[in-house]
């Protein structure tokens, strides 16, 4: 795997652009589709985003300042990707984005790629019901363990808070668990 | 003694004469118990996976975003190089009609007479489709008044039965009634 510098360098040079660009693709899709998927929920939704996101690496990729990681810029623009598409499709359903995602939740038991257990489809509705940056916190601390300061450099919000959302989040999660009929 | 207060540091330190110049926010003891809780809580929930994907989704998902980054770049330069085409003919036209106006209003200072227009002017002015003139818009141009005496005098009797004959009735009868 090339090192991360190399790689910036060579995505930002026309010659060496396109290969580079397969690299980035090969390294980065499973970890992208995954924190997409947590947000648009469907596998189809989350396919158009994923794609969506890497076209947008490519055209901005001259643009990337290196004042963080070239992954934490890539989580960004997919977190922003996501965001604005589930807002695109609330607002097409006339409806806000907190129902348009538990709308979409709550119809996930007869989602085909969903396998989820009871309790796990529970615990997506109760995600569901969080606002936006706590469900970003939840998933990105819980799910995909990544340090507090990563998603720090992600969300450009300080650890202190991030914190506090998560453990804010963690108890509206319990909460929600607890009192489900 | 209460046992919970026995085990607490301010106890301990107390009994020892200790003091150690750190302190905690308010209530934190009763919610350290509370987030422990919760964090028990969340971490018995069960992490695998519950979202699928299709089976080779991963390996094709390459080739889409190269398809689809291909489509995106044609577009794009379709559309740059129709703007630049665009862009190209900008300064010509601006010279151009700079020329024009410089032309008009500097050096065609003579006035056009009917005079000057000569017969080859008003065939090519027909020719190219200029004169084609229904009766109802040249019955428009014209007022009774415009027709003298002169212009009917000079029609023969030959040429108006002429004109006659080669009309039909209706509109003959229509043309009466107006």
């Amino acid at each position: 795997m090339i090192d991360e510098i190399t790689l910036i360098d060579q995505l930002q040079q026309s010659t060496t652009k396109e290969v580079a660009f397969k690299s980035l693709v090969s390294q980065y899709k499973e970890r992208l589709y995954w924190h997409i998927r947590k947000i648009v929920i469907s596998h189809e939704d989350a396919d158009d985003v994923l794609q969506n996101t890497f076209i947008k690496v490519y055209k901005n990729i001259n643009q990337f300042k290196r004042d963080s990681k070239l992954f934490s810029w890539m989580y960004r623009i997919a977190t922003n990707e996501a965001i604005t598409f589930i807002n695109k499709k609330a607002k097409e359903k006339n409806i806000h984005i907190s129902d348009y995602q538990l709308q979409i939740t709550s119809t996930l038991d007869s989602d085909y790629w969903f396998s989820g257990d009871e309790i796990q489809l529970i615990l997506q509705k109760a995600i569901a019901t969080l606002p936006q940056k706590q469900q970003l916190v939840f998933n990105m601390k819980y799910f995909d363990e990544m340090k507090y300061e990563e998603i720090s450099e992600i969300l450009d919000t300080s650890v202190g808070a991030l914190k506090a959302s998560y453990h804010i989040a963690a108890k509206k999660i319990e909460h929600f668990i607890k009192n489900y009929n | 003694m209460n046992e919970k207060l026995k085990h607490t540091i301010n106890f301990i330190n107390q009994k020892a004469g200790k003091n150690c110049g750190f302190s905690v926010p308010q209530n934190y003891f009763e919610e350290v118990e509370e987030r422990i809780n919760t964090s028990i809580f969340i971490d018995s929930l069960p992490k695998k996976k519950a979202f699928n994907t299709p089976d080779d989704y991963f390996d094709k998902i390459e080739a889409q975003i190269q398809s689809k980054l291909e489509t995106e770049q044609t577009t794009e330069t379709k559309v740059i190089s129709l703007r630049k085409r665009i862009l190209q003919y900008i300064p010509v036209a601006a010279a151009a009609s700079v020329l024009l106006f410089i032309g008009i209003n500097y050096f065609n200072t003579q006035k056009i007479t009917f005079e000057d227009i000569t017969i080859t002017d008003i065939e090519s002015w027909y020719e190219n489709g200029y004169g084609d003139i229904d009766n109802s818009e040249l019955a428009a141009t014209l007022n009774t008044s415009e027709l003298d005496e002169d212009i009917l005098a000079s029609i023969s009797d030959e040429t108006l039965e002429d004109y006659l004959n080669s009309i039909d009735t209706p509109t003959l009868i229509n043309e009466i009634e107006q």
